[in-house]
């Protein structure tokens, strides 16, 4: 690629936040509500099915309110803040969601269209529902179910393929990326999940219902526990999706990475909570639950999730879309040429505070943060660099930055020329020393051939794994 | 640019750009509707209106929350080919609006929240209303300038690199205030015909307003939405003759230029039969020429946006050699899905058009009869 059509993007600071915990925080609220819209429309099926049956005569009183408070939070928070996923990845990578649209701009086409007859479905029940019989009231339910179910199966192959892109890589098929070998893990995990977490909020909502007696609630919550039994298949799920994801990304989550491991033990822990309740106190023993406890279980569901994207997100690294863009949005075939034209030479946003740093070196190596390292780390806050760098030496500095790749296999390679990889050393440098207002900058010439034989050493390609491991003591 | 709309763009590129304006166009009747109607409220709120029950805050007030809906979730069409069409000046724009960007979300989020307190019978009265109406009109207002800044930015390429080192999350240029006066005003109009089209619908029906409220009610309700459309339609002309007045190069060459001259016709031609069916109304307000008056409205959001198009590729082959993006709009178009997504398309239509008659014929009183 011709160095000068390289997109460069405006960069916006998020000072102490790290941008990957941005998306993460939004998209544990985005997924969480609509998991609960998917798992929500299976439960209102059994429930009307329940009641038109005469089985359950109490569950048309539920329904009703359910589907209010469905209506409400789903339809309103959660397609609001779908879209606000949508804004932050454009926040956080423009050309990671530029390649996610130019590649799958069909399928995020034919994941609207049952968008909308989700929307469509759900109206027209929260509208007509009381005025409509039995039979009509279940085939609008069921609609509304299906698309919004299928709503999870299109996107799920999205996000899915960012991790494991399959034989896309080799012939850039939409369908090779879109059936790729997460898919069904991933999709049957989220199902799952989806399910369990209707199930838990149907146990708050029936406690909070005034209108229904003990005996009434009693034998609601226990149709809704029906809903948390996949939880039993979760493992499993669980377990395929680990065994096909890449082998680093896996490591990552069982040890390599201490962010993941506890994400991941996290989510895992309570899911663990919730599935053990829900199976052995719920359906075997058919205990009763209670308001508090219900909602202690939803928000252990809620960390759950939140677990779960963390972890999503992360494993990816060093990449955003596997094997074809790294987390800093440079591609792995321009880290060769960006090594001799350097990564911000053609860059035509300025520092926005020039002047705090009192030489040209300092500046072009905020430049180079800015451009290489600042998606994922802060300067001092999360992930901040000055805490990762404060007990270097410079030289140790300039080792470990060339070797990026090696000094950890979930970093990028460095992609600039010396003079850049010395000026960033110098400018964590002048970090590390607390900024102070005098400075002399380094001789790049005289360390240019040190540098240069540090970046051949290396390489250009990604860090290898298993060497990594093979080196851990 | 020497032929009109899409014609003389190569194939990919007027695929997608028929694509964005259809799925926009969507977008801009539930928008108008939403917009015009919580300012509507809001007025009438103030002026003691939201007090009584009335046809048109009874109509309001029932469909806002749905079209606000509707309105979001057709956005999401054009907001997918607008990313494919102008990739990198539609993503820079809302990276260097960044937090003011944001900020749009959750005030739609309370905006929604708001349309339902207006609807709530627990929040019945004069003042609650009132103050619901204005501050659900204060976030969409909100929302509609926001996206007349970006998409301004967008085009203002020359200024983003000192935007960003000023830190600056604002976007000003005197183009911006004809230009959303445009979209508020023009929004009246629609929103009167929806309503209309409601009433009419609605005397037919079982749900009848003029048991409901009286006919007088009814009648009032009805040339009240014609004052209203003639006033917005003679605001968003004269917004308009200040846009072209203030506007730079690219709005003039849009404005003489074949490729989107004959659709600022239609669209002015639109206008002008509004014009003369609403005044029709004001003198006979009977809902009727509901099906002229439905075109002449279409016509006018089609040639408008179709114009506002015209507009942005003047302004980017002013800039630069459009052929980078027929580039990218060729890559785009190599990729699969297409006939899958016609598929998916035919049949949620199908699905759509289910749920719609379950509704008519589930009805209980049905089985009984
Ligand atoms: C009630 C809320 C909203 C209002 C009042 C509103 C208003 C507007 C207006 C006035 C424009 C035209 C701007 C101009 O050309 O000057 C516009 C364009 C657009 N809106 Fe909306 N909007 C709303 C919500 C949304 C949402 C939530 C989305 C995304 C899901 C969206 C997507 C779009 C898109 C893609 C365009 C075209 C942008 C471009 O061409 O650059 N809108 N909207």
């Amino acid at each position: 690629m011709d160095p000068t059509q390289f997109p460069y993007y405006p960069i916006n600071d998020f000072g102490p936040v790290m941008k990957g915990l941005a998306i993460g925080g939004l998209g544990i609220f985005h997924v969480f509500l609509a998991q609960f819209a998917i798992g929500g429309g299976l439960l209102l099926c059994l429930f009307q099915w329940l009641a038109m049956t005469g089985r359950e005569p109490a569950a048309r009183l539920f329904i009703d309110g359910y589907f209010k408070f469905l209506v409400l939070l789903s339809f309103v928070t959660g397609a609001l803040t779908g879209v606000g996923m949508w804004f932050t990845a454009i926040q956080v990578s423009p050309e990671t969601i530029g390649l996610m649209v130019g590649e799958f701009h069909w399928i995020w086409a034919i994941e609207w269209t049952f968008f909308a007859v989700e929307v469509i479905a759900g109206y027209a029940f929260y509208r007509y529902g009381h005025d409509l019989r039995d039979a009509a009231r279940l085939q609008l339910l069921a609609i509304y179910s299906l698309a919004a179910w299928f709503s999870l199966f299109w996107i799920n192959g999205i996000l899915a393929w960012q991790l494991t892109p399959g034989d896309w890589a080799v012939d850039g098929g939409v369908w090779s990326g879109f059936f790729n070998p997460s898919f069904w893990p991933s999709l049957l995990f989220r199902t799952a999940a989806s399910m369990a977490i209707a199930g838990l909020v149907a146990c708050v909502v029936i406690n909070a219902m005034g209108s229904l007696d003990y005996a009434m609630r009693r034998r609601l919550i226990h149709r809704a526990a029906w809903l948390m039994a996949p939880m039993v298949a979760m493992p499993v799920f669980g377990a395929w999706f680990l065994a096909v994801i890449p082998d680093d990304s896996r490591s990552w989550a069982t040890g390599g990475s201490i962010a993941m491991t506890m994400f991941l033990t996290a989510a895992v822990g309570a899911s663990v909570l919730i599935g053990g309740y829900a199976l052995v106190g719920l359906l075997r023993q058919r205990l009763y639950i209670n308001g508090a406890t219900a909602t202690l279980l939803v928000v252990l569901a809620f960390v759950a999730s939140a677990g779960g994207e963390f972890v999503r997100e992360g494993v990816r690294k060093p990449y955003t879309v596997r094997g074809a863009l790294y987390s800093n949005s440079i591609t792995p075939e321009l880290v060769a040429t960006f090594r001799e034209v350097g990564s911000v030479t053609h860059d035509p946003y300025p520092l926005r505070d020039a002047d705090a740093y009192p030489t040209d070196q300092l500046r072009l190596g905020r430049l180079v943060y800015r451009r290489q390292c600042s998606v994922c780390h802060s300067v001092s806050g999360a992930n901040g660099l000055t805490h990762l760098t404060g007990s270097w030496t410079t030289d140790q500095m300039r080792f470990n930055i060339s070797h990026l790749q090696h000094t950890k296999p979930f970093m990028p390679p460095f992609a600039g020329t010396p003079a850049e990889l010395e000026a960033l050393v110098q400018w964590i440098a002048w970090e590390n020393a607390a900024r102070p207002a005098d400075w002399t900058d380094s001789d790049t010439s005289a360390l240019d051939a040190r540098l240069r034989e540090l970046l051949a050493d290396a390489g250009t390609r990604p860090g290898d794994f298993e060497r990594h491991r093979a080196e851990q003591p | 640019m020497d032929t009109p709309f899409p014609f003389g763009f190569p194939a990919p590129t007027a695929f997608y750009l028929v694509l964005f304006v259809v799925t926009l166009i969507v977008h801009v009747v539930l928008m108008n509707y939403v917009l015009a109607g919580t300012a509507v409220l809001a007025v009438s709120g103030l002026r003691g209106g939201l007090a009584r029950p009335n046809p048109l805050a009874g109509i309001l007030g029932d469909w806002l929350p749905f079209a606000l809906s509707g309105a979001i979730t057709a956005a999401i069409a054009p907001l997918l080919f607008v990313q494919i069409l102008y990739r990198q000046p539609f993503y820079t724009a809302n990276l260097l609006l960044f937090n003011r960007w944001m900020a749009m979300l959750p005030v739609l989020i309370v905006g929604f929240y708001l349309l339902y307190v207006l609807k709530a019978p627990r929040f019945e009265g004069r003042w609650p209303r009132t103050a619901a109406a204005l501050g659900a009109a204060v976030c969409f207002l909100f929302a509609a300038w926001s996206w007349t800044e970006n998409s301004l930015l967008t085009l203002a390429g020359d200024q983003w690199a000192g935007f960003y080192q000023a830190e600056r999350i604002v976007h000003w240029e005197p183009a911006l205030l004809p230009r959303l006066g445009m979209w508020i005003f023009g929004a009246l109009p629609t929103m009167a015909l929806v309503c209309l089209l409601q009433i009419a619908n609605s005397n037919r029906g079982n749900r009848n307003l003029e048991t409901r409220y009286g006919p007088d009610a009814v009648t009032g309700t009805v040339r009240l939405l014609a004052w209203l459309a003639l006033a917005g339609l003679a605001a968003a002309v004269a917004c308009g003759l200040i846009y072209a007045a203030v506007g730079d190069l690219a709005v003039r060459s849009a404005l003489t230029g074949p490729l989107g001259r004959w659709y600022l016709l239609l669209g002015l031609v639109g206008a002008a039969a509004q014009f003369a069916l609403w005044w029709g109304l004001v003198r006979d307000p009977t809902p009727r020429r509901l099906a002229p008056l439905t075109l002449a409205t279409l016509a006018t959001i089609a040639g408008m946006t179709v114009f506002r198009e015209a507009v942005r590729l003047h302004a980017l082959d002013l800039q630069a050699s459009l052929q980078p993006y027929f580039d990218q709009h060729a890559v785009a178009a190599g990729r699969g899905g297409f006939v899958a997504f016609l598929v998916f398309a035919a049949l949620n239509v199908g699905l759509a058009s289910l749920c719609v008659w379950i509704v008519r014929t589930g009805r209980r009183q049905q089985v009984s009869n």
